[in-house]
């Protein structure tokens, strides 16, 4: 199995993306990772997904999205726009090299991504089914979360002052929140961002809840809603909120399983 | 331009992203990952740290050491990636062959690796160390001590709530106290070979020259502080051969655009200073 990383272009600027296993079979797959500090603390249980995928012949692939990761850029220079862009610049360089079949891993903000542009990416690439780790279905949520650490610092920090940072934000003021920029683009992009109970999912979607061991409310209505969803419940750790997980060798094995039978093996 | 590479250690794939300096230089920067990130950094520090190096003229690498991020294998512990460290700098020449030399830079658990790997390679003629972690008992004894406690003690809120009644005025000093007894009796044990003392030799040996950087807002600088600079086996930390800077509202991540500009500007002034 080998591990190798690639700088590719994209529609603004190069973008990185890591490649575990080099079989050059027809199917391949292609993660869209989440954002912020979750791509970090999210990194190495994506990695294993991948390199036990590749160990079984699948190769796969981890783009970083402009202004993210290894990418070109800055996190406050791309939008939601471009990373979906950044999705299909990858999935058209993997269908130069050979591949003729994509499986698409979503985790957290990148199953967001997924769901928003289901007709997009299957118009425009071989996506044969679909893994979602925890999506993220409103982006209004996880902006909100994201506004919330600066709330957090800022009573920690002993200060009186009350501001509504997302008003700031929107009033063009660029914050910095957890050592990330925010800027009023990107608040109004994530926040349009919301993927409807109702939405047309296009290929077999595998829907990962995890840290749980009951699906919520919300995801039953997208279960009933659609018949291509098949959910799995995990009880993990919240690897994408705390430190030290690097490792689920048991999610990696879930995943293994269901593209083995997306595969028909 | 910046690309990617990767080397192997012990069998396992590490990766890493090389980012050459157009203008040639002798010098180049290895930046070790530490804590629970992978070679991006917090909030990417470490890609932001390392386009700057490279504008500066210090081609500079990036990598994951065993098990971290997307290299292979099973995480290896902080104080265990000598090996990584050293195939890390001979890929790192191999591939930029006007390299004559190395500093290490590294945060947190990774400034401690630094510390432990430095002296046994010749390559290596700095560290820039950030936030060292040097966490034991006695350490954090004494630092909650001083820092805790006695914060607490000036805190206008500690003192309302003492008079509103609303604080066990008994169980607080006992609590300082068993710190106290804690942070004195460690002391006495004698010689471990934990990875503290490994750094303490690591620094002893090194003959290069060292970079501290302290964040003001962080236990675990204060921590090392608290050591490093009252233990006369630390006492190469005051020479001439080692800097410090402070920066005094910064938090342990450096987490802000300011701060992480402010890390950059005295790494670079270090790097000119070793020449």
């Amino acid at each position: 199995m080998s591990i190798q990383g690639h700088f590719i272009a994209s529609t603004q600027g190069r973008i990185f993306v890591s490649q575990f296993g080099n079989t050059k079979s027809d199917v391949a797959v292609l993660c869209a990772p989440p954002v912020a500090e979750e791509l970090n603390l999210s990194r190495a249980v994506l990695a294993k997904q991948c390199q036990a995928f590749a160990q079984q012949g699948l190769d796969s692939f981890i783009l970083d999205y402009f202004g993210t990761g290894d990418s070109e850029g800055e996190f406050e220079e791309g939008s939601l726009t471009d990373w979906c862009e950044d999705i299909l610049s990858v999935g058209k360089w993997l269908q130069s090299l050979g591949y003729q079949k994509l499986i698409v891993l979503g985790v957290r903000v990148g199953a967001l991504l997924l769901g928003v542009n289901q007709q997009k990416l299957h118009a425009q690439l071989p996506i044969i089914g679909q893994i979602l780790w925890k999506p993220v279905t409103n982006g209004k949520v996880f902006a909100s979360q994201l506004i919330r650490i600066k709330q957090a610092n800022q009573m920690m920090s002993n200060s009186t002052e009350k501001v509504n940072w997302r008003n700031e934000i929107l009033a063009g003021n660029n914050t910095e929140v957890a050592g990330y920029v925010l800027t009023k683009a990107f608040i109004e992009g994530i926040e349009a961002a919301v993927v409807p109970a109702t939405v047309e999912w296009q290929s077999p979607v595998s829907w990962l809840e995890l840290a749980t061991e009951k699906v919520t409310p919300a995801t039953r209505k997208f279960v009933e809603a659609s018949d291509v969803i098949a959910v799995h419940t995990l009880q993990t750790p919240a690897f994408w909120q705390v430190p030290e997980v690097f490792d689920l060798p048991e999610l990696s094995a879930v995943g293994v399983t269901i593209t083995n039978k997306l595969l028909g093996e | 331009m910046e690309y990617a590479f990767t080397f192997s250690s012990n069998n396992e794939q590490l990766l890493s992203i090389v980012h050459p300096s157009v203008k040639r230089n002798d010098t180049g920067v290895l930046i070790v990952v530490g804590g629970p990130q992978y070679r991006v950094g917090s909030h990417r520090q470490f890609v932001q740290l390392a386009r700057c190096l490279a504008d500066a003229g210090y081609t500079t690498m990036r990598f994951d050491y065993t098990g971290m991020g997307d290299s292979s294998g099973k995480k290896a512990e902080f104080d265990a990636i000598d090996d990584d460290i050293r195939a890390a700098i001979d890929a790192f020449m191999q591939q930029q062959p006007e390299l004559k030399r190395v500093v290490i830079w590294g945060l947190c658990d990774a400034a401690s690796a630094a510390l432990i790997y430095g002296h046994q390679d010749t390559r290596v003629k700095g560290l820039v160390i950030l936030n060292p972690w040097l966490r034991s008992e006695q350490a954090m004894g004494k630092t909650m001590l001083k820092f805790y406690y006695v914060q607490r003690l000036f805190s206008p809120d500690f003192w309302r709530k003492l008079i509103a009644g609303k604080v066990n005025v008994t169980a607080s000093v006992k609590e300082v106290k068993n710190f106290a007894a804690d942070s004195v009796g460690a002391g006495k044990t004698g010689s471990q070979t934990s990875y503290q003392e490994r750094m303490k030799k690591g620094l002893q040996q090194f003959n290069g020259k060292l970079l501290l950087i302290l964040s003001g807002n962080d236990l675990t600088a204060k921590e090392f502080e608290q050591q490093a600079f009252t233990d006369k086996a630390w006492q190469k930390i005051k020479s001439a051969q080692c800097f410090t800077e402070r920066l005094s509202d910064s938090d342990h991540t450096f987490s802000t655009s300011a701060w992480k500009r402010q890390v950059e500007q005295h790494t670079v002034a270090f790097l000119q200073r070793l020449k």
